[in-house]
C-alpha cells in the first residue's frame, strides 16, 4: 500500500499539436468537467464514426480508443490534420460506477460521462 | 501556350499562397496555447475539379459557421451560439480544446468558381468544396499513339 497525492484525471500524456499529420497514433484534445452526477470527458476526436471507438475501464484507468481502418488521400497541398488511431488513458476515482458510464458521439465529439457513487464524508473524532 | 517543366512536387499558385493571414489570427497577448486550443487545424486537397478545404471543428453545429468571400479571400469563421447550461468555463477540471470561437482566412486563386463554393459539416469536420472554373480543370491524360 502507497499513500499517492490524489490527482483525478491526471496522466503523463501531454497533447503536443491539435490533430494527428501523419498515420501514426495521436493523443486527441480531452476537455474533463465535473458535473452533478460525476464526471464528463469531452474528447475532440472529428471524422470518425461510432463504432470506431472503445471504451474500458481497467482497476482506475479509463482506456479510450478510436480504430482507423479506411485509406486516407494523400494528395494535400496543405496538411494540419489526419485521422488515424488513438488511445488516451485517464485515471479516474475509485468512486466512479464502472457499469454506469455512457459513452456517445456527435459533431465529433466523444463525451464519455462517467457516475459516481455517492459516498458520505466520514468524520473523524479526535479521541 | 508555354511548355512547362514537369514539377511533381510543385504546388500551384494557390498553395503558395495560402499560408495564412497572421493578422487573422487571435494574438491574445501571444499565448500561443490559446491559439492553439482555439484555432482548427485544416486541410487543403487539390482535385483535378475543385480545391478541398477540410476545416477540423468539433462540437459545433452547421449554423454556428459563417462563410464568406471578400476581395478574393474565403473566411471561415464560427461561433457557439448554444453553450450548455452545464459546460460554463467555471465547471472544467481540465481544458485542451475549445472551438467556440475563430476565425481563419485563405487566399482562393482567381480560378475558384465562387458561385459555385459548398460546404457541409460532418462529425466534426466542415468539408468546403471550392470548383475551379471550366477553362482551369485539368484535363485528363492524354495518350499519344505512335505511327
Amino acid at each position: 500500500m502507497r499513500f499517492i497525492a490524489y490527482k483525478p484525471f491526471s496522466h503523463n500524456q501531454v497533447p503536443t499539436r491539435n490533430f494527428p499529420t501523419s498515420q501514426r497514433t495521436f493523443v486527441p484534445r480531452a476537455n474533463v468537467l465535473k458535473k452533478e452526477e460525476g464526471y464528463e470527458i469531452e474528447l475532440a476526436v472529428p471524422g470518425f464514426s461510432k463504432s470506431d471507438f472503445e471504451i474500458r475501464l481497467e482497476a482506475e484507468v479509463l482506456h479510450i480508443s478510436g480504430k482507423r481502418t479506411g485509406e486516407e488521400k494523400d494528395q494535400y497541398a496543405r496538411r494540419e490534420f489526419g485521422i488515424s488511431s488513438f488511445e488516451r488513458r485517464f485515471i479516474v476515482p475509485d468512486t466512479i460506477v464502472g457499469a454506469e458510464i455512457q459513452a456517445r458521439y456527435e459533431n465529433g465529439v466523444l463525451r464519455v460521462l462517467l457516475p459516481e457513487k455517492k459516498v458520505a464524508p466520514r468524520r473523524v473524532e479526535v479521541a | 501556350m508555354n511548355i512547362m517543366p514537369y514539377r511533381p512536387m510543385g504546388m500551384s499558385k494557390w498553395v503558395d499562397d495560402l499560408f495564412e493571414n497572421f493578422l487573422n489570427r487571435p494574438l491574445s497577448g501571444f499565448d500561443s496555447r490559446e491559439v492553439m486550443f482555439s484555432q482548427p487545424s485544416v486541410n487543403v486537397r487539390e482535385e483535378a475539379a475543385e480545391f478541398i478545404v477540410e476545416v477540423a471543428a468539433p462540437g459545433l453545429t452547421r449554423e454556428d459557421f459563417h462563410l464568406e468571400m471578400e476581395n478574393g479571400y474565403l473566411r471561415i469563421s464560427a461561433e457557439k451560439t448554444q453553450e450548455d447550461e452545464q459546460q460554463e468555463a467555471g465547471k472544467y477540471f481540465r481544458r485542451e480544446f475549445n472551438f467556440t470561437q475563430f476565425q481563419r482566412s485563405f487566399q482562393l486563386p482567381d480560378t475558384i468558381d465562387q458561385e459555385g463554393i459548398a460546404a457541409r459539416y460532418d462529425n466534426g469536420i466542415l468539408l468546403i468544396r471550392l470548383p475551379k472554373v471550366e477553362a482551369a480543370k485539368k484535363e485528363p491524360v492524354k495518350k499519344i499513339e505512335i505511327q
